[in-house]
């Protein structure tokens, strides 16, 4: 394929930058007659080298420092790029550069895991007396807060594969399997990338009013509450959850307006451009792949009981209470919702 | 657990509608539009070299296909997907 186009590319070539020594077999002794064989070459960038010159500085292990440029007779001037020296910056960084940076941020996540694990241990609760229960979070809640989960769990599997699976899956599973899961995997990427980009959308929208910052918020950031078991007031999110929650929203909108701009083709923001959509891209996915393993692990085993908000809804009262108890408050304290709670006393 | 289950739901039934979107429709992306439609604006009068190569580099101009579809045609008509380059010569 890239075979294929290159040639394709050389062919529609014309050449610059070396002498003439010989001429090229089949066009253009003069530019007369390259212009009544209907070629029209550029007039200020008059081919310089020929197709044999360019074939053996192509071959090159390393390219010339000077540029080697020639006609393109394509009306898009964009094809014509065969080389592009930032190409050689990209390459170095989309092939070695990701990996460390996505091995980085893994690794600094899964640490980070370990130390809220043994700094701060699982944070237990005791239940109401009575068995109270309230509810947190509505079916539609749970519905966006799912799609979004799932979609992001399966395009962070396949994003990892374009990263890590050359080095760390290709070699066992071989060639022919590697290369098809890997051809399904960038499809459903692709796919996925829409379910995920709209859960946003949606949360962005639904959660917004309850994670907006306020006062109370500094107070739960100086008592240290992330890093020791002490329950400072929270509203219906903690700052610590607010601060998840626009890390997902602006950093999974950035994550799709980027990544849609890279399933367009290149004419729309040129070479570079989709240079630096695939640097801010993989960038920002590994942030918030480190970010939501934070936030899987306090969902789950950190915090005791929170779980349940997602899966069933309702968490219970005495729960509520202690981890947020101004919510509880606000929502709950002086009126009788939905007959599954009564009132604090 | 039927929040989750119905968001999978959700997420197949997004996934998919893109999917026969972005395999349909925007895998014919503008790039590869340009290369169908560019590779028509060639004709034989156009040809540089008067045996019918576009360029002393001899490959038939048809052969060049592009963009991320792994070289089939994917302008032509199915029957002309995955031919040799001299078969949809011309045709595109
Ligand atoms: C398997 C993966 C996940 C699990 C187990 C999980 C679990 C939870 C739980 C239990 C809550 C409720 C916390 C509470 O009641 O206070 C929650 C809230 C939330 N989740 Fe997830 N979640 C997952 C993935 C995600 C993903 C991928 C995102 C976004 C990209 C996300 C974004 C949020 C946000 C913004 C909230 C509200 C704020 C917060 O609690 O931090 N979650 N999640």
């Amino acid at each position: 394929m890239t075979r294929t186009i290159l040639l394709a590319l050389l062919l529609l070539l014309g050449l610059a930058a070396a002498p003439f020594d010989v001429a090229p077999p089949a066009f253009a002794q003069s530019s007369n007659e390259a212009t009544d064989r209907g070629v029209h070459p550029n007039p200020s960038r008059n081919p310089s080298a020929t197709d044999e010159e360019l074939m053996r500085v192509l071959g090159q292990e390393r390219l010339p420092p000077d540029r080697v440029q020639g006609n393109v007779y394509l009306p898009d001037r964009k094809l014509g790029v065969l080389i592009q020296p930032q190409g050689r910056t990209w390459r170095d960084f989309r092939v070695t550069g990701t990996r460390w940076i996505h091995g980085i941020l893994l690794g600094l996540a899964v640490l980070a895991v370990i130390l809220l694990a043994v700094l701060r241990g699982r944070d237990r609760y005791r239940t109401d007396p009575e068995g109270r229960r309230i509810l947190r979070f509505r079916a539609v809640d749970r519905f966006v807060h799912w799609m979004t989960a799932v979609s992001f769990i399966l395009l962070a599997l396949t994003g990892l594969n374009f990263v890590f699976g050359r080095t760390l899956l290709q070699p066992w599973m071989g060639d022919g399997a590697f290369s098809a899961m890997s051809l399904w995997g960038l499809s459903v990427h692709n796919a996925v990338g829409f379910a995920f980009l709209l859960g946003i959308l949606a949360m962005a929208v639904m959660w917004v009013q309850d994670n907006l910052f306020h006062r109370v918020d500094w107070v739960w950031f100086r008592s240290g509450a992330l890093f020791r078991k002490v329950h400072a007031p929270a509203e219906k999110f903690n700052a610590g959850q607010k601060l998840i929650y626009w890390g997902a929203v602006l950093g999974g909108l950035a994550l799709g307006v980027t990544g849609v701009l890279m399933m367009l083709p290149i004419s729309t923001v040129g070479v570079n451009g989709m240079q630096w959509l695939q640097g801010v891209h993989t960038v920002l996915a590994g942030l918030m792949i480190a970010l939501i393993i934070g936030h899987i692990y306090l969902g789950t085993w950190g915090v005791e009981g929170s779980f349940e908000a997602m899966s069933r809804g309702d968490v219970d009262l005495h729960w509520a209470r202690t981890h947020h108890p101004l919510w509880v408050e606000d929502a709950y304290g002086r009126r009788r919702p939905d007959g599954r709670f009564e009132p604090a006393e | 657990m039927r929040a989750f289950l119905l968001a999978c739901v959700g997420v197949l039934a997004v996934a998919f509608g893109a999917y026969a979107l972005l395999e349909g429709v925007l895998a014919r992306n503008a790039g590869t539009e340009f290369a169908v439609k560019g590779s028509t604006r060639v004709s034989e009068a156009d040809k540089v070299d008067p045996r019918g190569y576009l360029s002393s580099v001899h490959e038939p101009a048809g052969g060049v296909s592009s963009g991320r579809d792994g070289g089939r045609a994917v302008g032509g008509p199915a029957k002309d997907r995955g031919r040799p380059a001299e078969a949809t010569e011309g045709k595109r």
